[in-house]
């Protein structure tokens, strides 16, 4: 109390208080209402938009976030710095301050015209809601479009397709099937090659009674010898294979350099 | 032709061989005797009687024998060495079938009771999953036979010399290639294995394959023929030649060989036999009788028939199964796995 009145009798010290109790309170405010730059999160680098398609794109997102509070972010570069891509989307999202939150959930789409890269990067919510499958989805749609120059039809659709996944945040059956046929094809073909097996070998126990190949048993003990045994060398062959040209990587999770984990998937245009 | 019993010197009974103190006992006073001490009462007013009514052809298969105990015809066929008379029970030897060039070298007697035998029979049925559950109550134990099977034990050394191919494979990639390296090779092996006394089935009326599914034999227990140890079990003389029965020891002779000169190839990738060359010689042919369980169960009319060692015990047979549990089975098994391993997918 003491300590308190003397505070206040004292002009400055009471100016002081009043000013850090005001920073305390709009940071508060900050936080509940989240302001963010709408113009940063669609960033043309290479320049493949138009002034209104990139503002129409900007509305889209600007959509997204104010009903779910996800973030979406479309980048495109000329070059890559020497990163990969996967490294390259990760860290832009990251230090770029994007995702909303405290799992920062986002997505993040980058098109490098260096190599003609595409990557989605995926961070907190987005990571479930945006899983494999439906990067294989997202991919399926986008890539044609990109590959024919059509650079706003691929990012209006990914966007699209964010904004519906969004809405159906568990991956559903539907969305396995379509992805992930592959997937569970080879888990139920999987599953009726060990039951077959499993049955095969309980059908074939109920029958001992089999004739002996071999007459092993009889052989008398330390009389087999071999009186020569050669190996020859003949010759070598040595061939060389083009390795292949990385189609698609970066699926699953990894952590970017700033320590926050990331999903997502790429691939060439 | 006469048949052989053994009296008891205490009570005139029919003496058995007894495979636990591997002793003649007698099942009436229970008097026991060694099997070199016991001596065949031959009646000397045997008489070999032929029936009219038969058929010739199946005349020649069948032989019939007046019994010494009741004078009751016992009936075998061509091979029976040993058998029961069907009126008193009394066992009967028949030792013409075993003189001469059919005397067997040597036998192994019985060491494994009918109980134990019988026992056998149920807990092979444990642990099978298809068997039908109504198998288990409903089949009727037939017949629990303890028999003398003729075998011909056959010696052989075999030689081989056999060529292969083999390769070795080496991968490694750099930044444009993926390179792959096979080296070739020539390999050479010659040499040779003894075999000893390899059993093969020298009756007809055994399923070569339950025979050879009971191996091995311990031939460490065979002695030297007596006709005693045949009191109280069947007994068939051999019916399939000794040539017949090395044209299937020979084939497991030639596998064996292959597999173990295949062993003696390592460090390679890949290998394949080029050429294979086999010199097979025989030794001695030894002809044994050896003790087999034979038991019969009926199921739904169908007989199923099983055969255990009669001295080491390995038991053998086949089952019939039931196609509702195979079926429960294996879509119990599909349908679990795979609700598994979609749901560790849609998790994923």
């Amino acid at each position: 109390m003491v300590r308190l009145s003397r505070l206040c009798y004292n002009g400055v010290g009471m100016r002081r208080f009043i000013l850090t109790f005001l920073a305390v309170l709009s940071m508060v405010c900050q936080a509940a209402y989240t302001s963010y730059d709408i113009n940063a999160r669609v960033y043309d680098g290479a320049g493949l938009l138009d002034a209104g398609q990139a503002s129409g794109l900007k509305s889209m997102i600007n959509n997204i976030i104010d009903a779910y509070d996800f973030d979406v972010v479309i980048v495109t570069v000329n070059s890559l710095g020497g990163k990969s891509p996967e490294i390259f989307a990760d860290d832009y999202f990251d230090y770029n301050g994007f995702g909303f939150g405290d799992n920062r959930d986002g997505i993040l789409f980058l098109v490098s015209m260096e190599n003609r890269d595409w990557h989605i990067s995926t961070s907190g919510r987005g990571m479930q809601i945006i899983n494999d499958a439906r990067i294989s989805e997202i991919k399926n749609k986008v890539v044609s479009y990109l590959s024919n120059g059509e650079y706003y039809e691929a990012f209006s659709h990914f966007i699209r397709m964010a904004d519906s996944y969004i809405q159906s945040p568990r991956p559903t059956n539907i969305d396995l099937q379509k992805g992930g046929i592959s997937s569970l094809a080879i888990v139920w073909v999987t599953a009726f090659v060990i039951a077959l097996i499993s049955v095969l070998f309980m059908s074939a126990q109920l029958k001992t009674a089999r004739p002996q190949s071999m007459a092993n048993d009889y052989a008398v003990r330390g009389s087999f010898h071999l009186t020569h045994r050669r190996d020859m060398f003949i010759n070598t062959h040595t061939t060389r294979m083009p390795r292949p040209k990385e189609d698609s990587g970066g699926g699953g999770v990894h952590t970017g350099s700033s320590g926050r984990s990331h999903g997502g998937g790429g691939g060439k245009f | 032709m006469s048949v052989l019993e053994y009296k008891c010197p205490a009570c005139g009974g029919t003496l058995l061989f007894d495979s636990e103190s591997q002793r003649m006992k007698c099942p009436y006073c229970d008097s026991e005797f060694d099997t070199k001490e016991v001596s065949e009462s031959e009646s000397p007013d045997i008489f070999k009687l032929e029936s009219k009514e038969l058929s010739q052809e199946e005349k020649a298969g069948m032989i019939v024998y007046g019994c010494p105990s009741c004078g009751g015809e016992i009936v075998g066929d061509s091979a029976t060495a040993a058998t029961f008379c069907p009126f008193c029970g009394n066992t009967a030897i028949i030792p013409q079938q075993l003189t001469g060039m059919l005397r067997p070298d040597l036998i192994i007697p019985f060491k494994v009771t009918r109980e134990a035998a019988r026992d056998a029979l149920k807990s092979f049925y444990k642990g099978k999953a298809l068997l039908p559950s109504v198998f288990r109550q409903q089949n009727r134990l037939e017949s629990i036979k303890g028999i003398y099977v003729p075998f011909w034990l056959i010696d052989c050394e075999a030689h081989a010399s056999i060529q292969y191919k083999a390769t070795n494979v080496q991968v490694w990639s750099d930044a444009y290639y993926n390179y792959a390296k096979t080296d070739y090779y020539r390999l050479y092996r010659e040499g040779g294995v003894n075999f000893e006394r390899i059993p093969a089935d020298a009756s007809t009326k055994m399923d070569d394959a339950y025979m050879e599914s009971i191996e091995p034999f311990d031939y460490k227990a065979a002695v030297n023929f007596n006709t005693a140890y045949l009191s109280g079990f069947f007994a068939d003389k051999y019916d399939v030649d000794s040539g017949a029965a090395k044209q299937r020891s020979d084939q497991r002779v030639r596998n064996s060989i292959i597999s173990l000169f295949r062993s003696t190839v390592t460090g390679y990738a890949t290998c394949e036999s080029v050429s294979v060359n086999l010199r097979l010689s025989h030794g001695k042919l030894r002809y044994a009788l050896l003790p087999v369980w034979m038991l019969n169960t009926q199921y739904n009319d169908k007989i199923y028939t099983f055969a255990m060692n009669g001295q080491t015990g390995k038991f053998t047979g086949a089952l019939p199964m039931s196609r509702g549990k195979f079926f429960i089975w294996f879509f119990g098994l599909f349908v679990g796995l795979g609700a598994i391993g979609t749901l560790i997918a849609v998790m994923l």
